[in-house]
């Protein structure tokens, strides 16, 4: 008789199996194209979030209204963005791009 | 010779490589360690720092790091026999390759994802950084030259490849202008693309497009210009992923037949210590570079995937599992190549002339044993090998541009110009590749790029000695490099620029002796300043070890 433990177990290899090579497939076709988009996505908002609150990263900006209006909007993204706007850049961290 | 042997031995390396020497090294000298949190999880920010699934990113790692290189170094190589090109391919890789992959993304994810202008600033000399700069620039000068000889010369020589190509710039146009504009779904994109890919391969045998080498050269550099200055989305990201297919295609393709055909190995296993091109230490260690060792990777290990790791321990299977990937490729070339000619000297002929071509003549005759007709075979080869080089020049281009303005904007406010900076590129590559030899060119950058991993190794050394962990894994490969690489320099420079001062080349040989050889000058004096200052980093962290500081997991 057939035992159901190793049934099951194949067919959980077999789904691990097809979900790396998705995943492999994924990253090797599409993964660059997506952080394209991410990172341009990023950059409108970076220069978005300098233009109301740069302040917080030393750019002399009187704060506006909007921006409190806005801040509970933006509050979760504000660590990164700093964080990221602050890092020093050189040729190397362009290398992926 | 069977090419048997050659598999055996391939799998011998990836199994004591991969499975037990990487293993070894990452559970007992770096001891990977799940809990530990990484920069893609501490700083997220949902692009350069973002934690991806270990599959994609070896994925996105190979795609990132198999170029021609892997290629066309192997097929120059195999003048001095097979053997040596094996042997190295198989021990470079077991021992230098993937230590470098996986050490240098090692370093940066336990250095907050700091890159190597950073790591060098910190761990060697402020000075560092600039002189890494340097050889950067030099370095990239170089690749945009050796890469962009193969592709005027293959245009220029196959009159049938030019039409294949302007259709694959169409095609990446749209594929770009669908994907990113008109919102088509990727499939439907994809299917288009590709078929209209290999019907324009099909079309080149009836439209083609003959051209002197400087012309395909001027279009290939107005080509790099344009992909330099336009958006990544518009050009360069829609070229790698259309021609992504061609390229993988002719790849099985190749193996396919080579496993039906089962062909002998026609060239010599050992040829001779010395040829035309030099002795064989240290220029066959430069001459192959990808397959066995390329600092590219460490480039693209530092950055990149460092920032996006989720888990320690996937770190190992992402980049040193690519780096074994890319040996495996270097390896099919190296099969191909060896089996596709009746004897040596039909291959020297064409190895000479064109290496490209061997590729071509290799691929075509392994396709032709699964059906594909013989020119079909021969277009889509000369296209694969096209697009593999390509894909180079527009990222070098691009990077080219930023080094400009990095190292001279602050003093020449013009270099900050895209435009200025990309032509200043494009120029010095077109006199380097009219004047220069290719061999020469080629040697060249083999030697810049295996520098880059010496640098590399040498980071990582000093990082680990820093923390007072076990070196000598990766300080054996950084001197074997580094000496290797510093002679076939030297080598290089002294045989072009001596030819300059006894007169015995004139016109543009001698501009393109005294260009690359110079080029080689200031890349040994940058190695040999970066060595200086590692040394003496080197000393002070191996002292502050003996005063007692405290054993830190590296």
């Amino acid at each position: 008789m057939k035992n159901p433990c190793n049934a099951e177990s194949v067919r959980n290899s077999i789904r691990k199996g097809w979900r790396s090579l998705k995943d492999f497939l994924y990253g090797f076709f599409l993964y660059g194209m997506v952080q394209e988009v991410e990172g341009r996505r990023r950059q409108r908002e970076s220069a978005f979030f300098l233009l109301v609150m740069g302040d917080l990263v030393g750019l002399p900006i009187f704060p506006c209204y909007y921006r409190f209006r806005l801040l509970p909007y933006c509050i979760a993204k504000l660590g990164p963005w700093k964080r990221n706007t602050l890092r020093p850049k050189d040729l190397f961290s362009n290398v992926s791009d | 010779m069977s090419s048997v042997v050659v598999f055996v031995f391939w799998a011998v390396i990836i199994i004591v490589g991969y499975f037990l020497y990487s293993k070894w090294v990452d559970t007992t000298i770096f001891r990977s360690d799940s809990k530990r949190a990484t920069p893609a999880k501490m700083y997220m920010d949902g692009v350069d720092f973002m934690p991806a699934n270990k599959n994609i990113l070896y994925g996105f790692q190979l795609n990132s790091i198999a170029g021609a290189a892997p290629i066309i170094g192997p097929i120059i190589a195999l003048q001095w026999g097979w053997l040596p090109a094996v042997l190295w391919l198989g021990f470079g890789v077991l021992f230098i390759g993937w230590v470098q992959d996986y050490t240098s993304c090692m370093m940066s994810v336990r250095s907050d994802g700091d890159t190597f202008g950073a790591l060098s600033y910190r761990l060697i000399s402020p000075r560092a950084r600039l002189i890494l700069l340097t050889f950067v620039y030099f370095y990239l000068l170089l690749i945009a030259a050796a890469f962009g000889n193969v592709i005027s010369k293959l245009l220029s020589t196959k009159a049938v490849l030019p039409f294949p190509m302007l259709v694959i710039v169409a095609v990446s146009l749209l594929v770009g202008q669908m994907i990113y504009r008109w919102r088509v779904n990727i499939l439907i994109t994809t299917v288009v693309a590709v078929a209209a890919i290999f019907i324009g391969i099909g079309l080149g045998g009836y439209i083609q497009i003959p051209g002197s080498f400087t012309a395909m050269l001027i279009a290939l550099l107005i080509f790099g210009y344009f992909s330099s200055i336009l958006p990544v989305w518009r050009f360069i990201q829609p070229f790698n992923y259309a021609s992504v297919y061609v390229v993988y295609g002719g790849i099985i393709a190749g193996v396919v037949g080579l496993l039906i055909a089962h062909k002998p190995i026609t060239l010599p296993a050992y040829t001779s210590f010395s040829i035309g091109m030099g002795p064989l230490w240290p220029l066959l260690f430069v001459t192959i570079a990808c397959g066995a060792i390329s600092g590219w990777h460490s480039l693209v290990s530092s950055t990149g995937t460092s920032r996006q790791i989720e888990n320690e321990v996937d770190v190992r299977p992402v980049t040193g599992g690519a780096m074994f990937a890319e040996f495996t490729i270097a390896i099919i070339a190296v099969v191909i190549c060896a089996t596709a000619f009746a004897d040596s000297s039909q291959y020297i002929a064409t190895a000479l002339k064109n290496p490209a071509g061997v590729f071509t003549t290799g691929l075509a005759s392994a396709m032709a044993t699964i059906g594909i007709p013989a020119s079909y075979g021969g277009a889509y080869a000369g296209c694969m090998i096209l697009i593999l080089a390509m894909t180079v020049v527009n990222l070098v281009f691009r990077f080219m541009k930023v080094a400009t303005a990095e190292l001279l904007g602050d003093h020449i406010g013009v270099a900050k110009n895209p435009h200025v900076a990309t032509i200043v590129a494009a120029v010095l590559a077109f006199i380097l590749i009219q004047t220069g030899t290719f061999t020469h060119v080629w040697v060249l950058f083999g030697g810049s790029n295996q520098l880059m991993a010496g640098l590399a190794l040498l980071l990582v050394t000093l990082f680990l000695a820093s923390k007072a962990q076990s070196y000598t894994f990766v300080a054996l490969p950084m001197l074997f490099m580094y000496i290797t690489t510093v002679a076939a320099l030297v080598y290089k420079s002294v045989e072009l620029l001596s030819k300059v001062i006894m007169g015995t080349v004139a016109g543009t040989v001698l501009i393109g002796n005294l260009i690359a050889g110079l080029i080689g000058v200031v890349l040994v004096i940058c190695a040999l300043i970066l060595a200086w200052d590692g040394y003496k980093a080197f000393k002070k962290y191996t002292a502050e070890k003996v005063k007692g500081a405290v054993k830190t997991p590296a």
